[in-house]
């Protein structure tokens, strides 16, 4: 196994002799104990020995932590200085309460923060940021970098076809679909898509929009991305909206009731479709495809003292992750009343460090790590 | 790994007395009487040596064998704690609670020391005894996350072999996770 280990090690490697892992063990049962260390301590473990930086470099490695299902979903948050607008990636583990800053994304100084797209690869514990518009030149920017948390570095990736700011991207059965956003100008609406193989390494380009969005929330349900303006303040305009099918190729109409329905920021869970309202004391809906309509989701109200706008919202095995300005938590256990069959809410809120009280998220994505 | 002859018949080393007895209960239940490297008996109750998977199919290729298993690959110390905790095991073989035998594990591999932990760890994976394997695997992880590398090292007695050059290159990569780890 270690003859898969990079070129960087191989020196290394010849020059100290194959080094056992931990003296005394086998090196497969020492690599068991590597294993079992959580994220980010394997990263940080790869400085012990030139072995251990071996072992946890290769790509064996997250294969053998995966099928042993020792990999655990966290949080990984974008979010920027609210005077400095200086940005700053953050992982919540949601089971110590722990963060973890993440080392400088490697993008220009000068940055527009919510007007990068984020998407990721949960199982395969990568994080794509794409796009995005530097403030220095108000010029969109096309770049690809991609987080792994495996190693915890960065890298770049290959540029998109399109550049673009301010944008839609989602996971579609493992590609990455960009949709949309603004290029060179302001009102250049852009309605070109492309797609991100993660096996070829590629961008492609796949069908266009009908018509470009003024704001993009979106959404992956199955094959389908969802992409709409919502619904926002100072409703003036029905927001306009689309639904890309990715196994044809094609763009369909929103249902009229999802559409006018879509009134906050997108999570899905299980294949369901819930929405945190923008509105009021911020309710809670999920989306019923059979009537076409959205229902209210029973149970707590949302924590509306402790969470302040503006907020990044995922969700991951049955629970919502709501991030606050100041990167408050509220977490929010979904379940299905046993009576009528409708969905409840249960919140719990945790409490940022001191640190990221001048913070505020511009997104929120989940790996497993 | 071991260059100990291996040699299951009945040897005149085993007529001397047994330094340790491992059970405690009714005579009438069958005995394996198991020798380690460092030429200790340990009797212990079938149905706990049978935990041991080498053991167990050691008695698969001869039944009927009254004979003393060598385990030349385990030493008597770290031996002794298998036992104990294979002995918890098997109650809940019987009547299964994962709360308490999460709670019965966490409570083992709590009073246990670093070295402990560490010594088992080959013994539990010579005798495949798969769930000690996973609890220990899982109390090292514990007490090594969040400490520094140097502390690691030491846990380990694991030599640096960086440069200084390469050392300072990888903390240079996540200088960040050096901020919050645990007093050593």
């Amino acid at each position: 196994m270690a003859d898969l280990s990079g070129n960087k090690e191989e020196k290394a490697g010849e020059k100290h002799g194959a080094e056992p892992l931990i003296p005394g063990l086998p090196d497969e049962v020492a690599e068991l104990c590597l294993l079992y260390l959580p994220y980010p301590h394997q990263a940080l473990a790869r400085s012990v020995s030139s072995s251990w930086n071996r072992a946890i470099t290769d790509p064996a490695f997250l294969v053998s932590k995966r099928s042993l299902s020792l990999s655990l979903p966290y949080m990984f948050v974008l979010a920027f200085h609210k005077s400095t607008a200086r940005i700053q990636w953050q992982a919540l583990d949601p089971r110590s309460s722990r963060w973890f800053v993440l080392p400088p994304m490697p993008c220009p100084k000068t940055v527009c923060p919510p007007a990068f797209a984020c998407a990721s690869l949960p199982r395969q514990g990568r994080l794509l940021v794409l796009g995005g518009m530097r403030s220095d030149t108000e010029t969109s920017m096309d770049s690809t970098f991609i987080y792994r948390s495996s190693t915890n570095q960065w890298s770049t990736g290959p540029p998109m076809l399109t550049p673009r700011s301010f944008f839609a991207t989602g996971n579609v059965r493992g590609k990455i679909v960009a949709v949309g956003g603004s290029g060179s100008g302001t009102g250049d609406a852009i309605t070109a898509v492309e797609c991100y193989s993660p096996e070829s390494g590629r961008w492609g380009p796949a069908a266009k929009m009908r018509t470009g969005l003024a704001r993009y929330d979106s959404a992956v349900v199955g094959n389908r991305m969802y992409v709409t303006e919502g619904w926002t303040w100072p409703f003036m305009f029905s927001p306009r909206a689309g639904v890309y099918d990715a196994d044809r190729d094609t763009w369909q109409e929103m249902s009229n009731g999802m559409r006018e329905g879509w009134t906050g920021l997108s999570v899905v869970l299980d294949g369901r479709l819930f929405v945190i309202s923008e509105h009021g004391d911020c309710p809670m809906k999920v989306y019923a495809p059979d009537l076409d309509t959205w229902e209210y989701v029973g149970g707590d109200r949302f924590p509306r003292e402790a969470m302040q706008r503006p907020f990044a919202v995922n969700g991951v095995e049955g629970r919502v992750y709501v991030v606050s300005s100041g990167l408050n938590v509220a977490i929010g256990s979904v379940y299905e009343e046993a009576d009528d069959g409708g969905f409840c809410v249960k919140w719990q809120v945790l409490v940022a460090p001191k640190a990221f009280q001048d913070f505020a998220p511009s997104n929120c994505q989940v790996l497993y790590a | 790994m071991s260059s100990s002859a291996e040699n299951p018949t009945l040897t005149a080393e085993i007529t001397k007395p047994s330094t340790e007895i491992a059970t405690e209960t009714a005579q009438s239940a069958k005995k394996i009487t198991l020798k380690t490297s460092d030429d200790q008996i340990f009797e212990v109750e079938e149905s706990v040596a049978m935990e041991f998977a080498t053991v167990k199919s050691f008695f698969e290729d001869a039944p009927s064998s009254t004979d003393t298993v060598p385990l030349p690959n385990v030493p008597a110390k770290p031996f002794s704690q298998v036992i104990e905790f294979c002995k918890e095991q098997i109650k809940f073989k019987a009547n299964p609670d994962e709360t308490e035998k999460k709670r019965s594990n966490s409570e083992f591999v709590k009073e246990k020391t670093n070295e402990d932990l560490v010594e088992m760890i080959p013994v539990a994976n010579y005798l495949e005894i798969k769930d000690l394997l996973d609890v220990l695997n899982q109390a090292v992880a514990d007490r090594i996350q969040n400490r520094s590398v140097e502390y690691v090292r030491s846990f380990f007695g694991i030599d640096n072999d960086f440069t200084s050059e390469e050392e300072a290159l990888l903390r240079e990569e996540h200088a960040w996770a050096f901020e919050d780890v645990d007093e050593d």
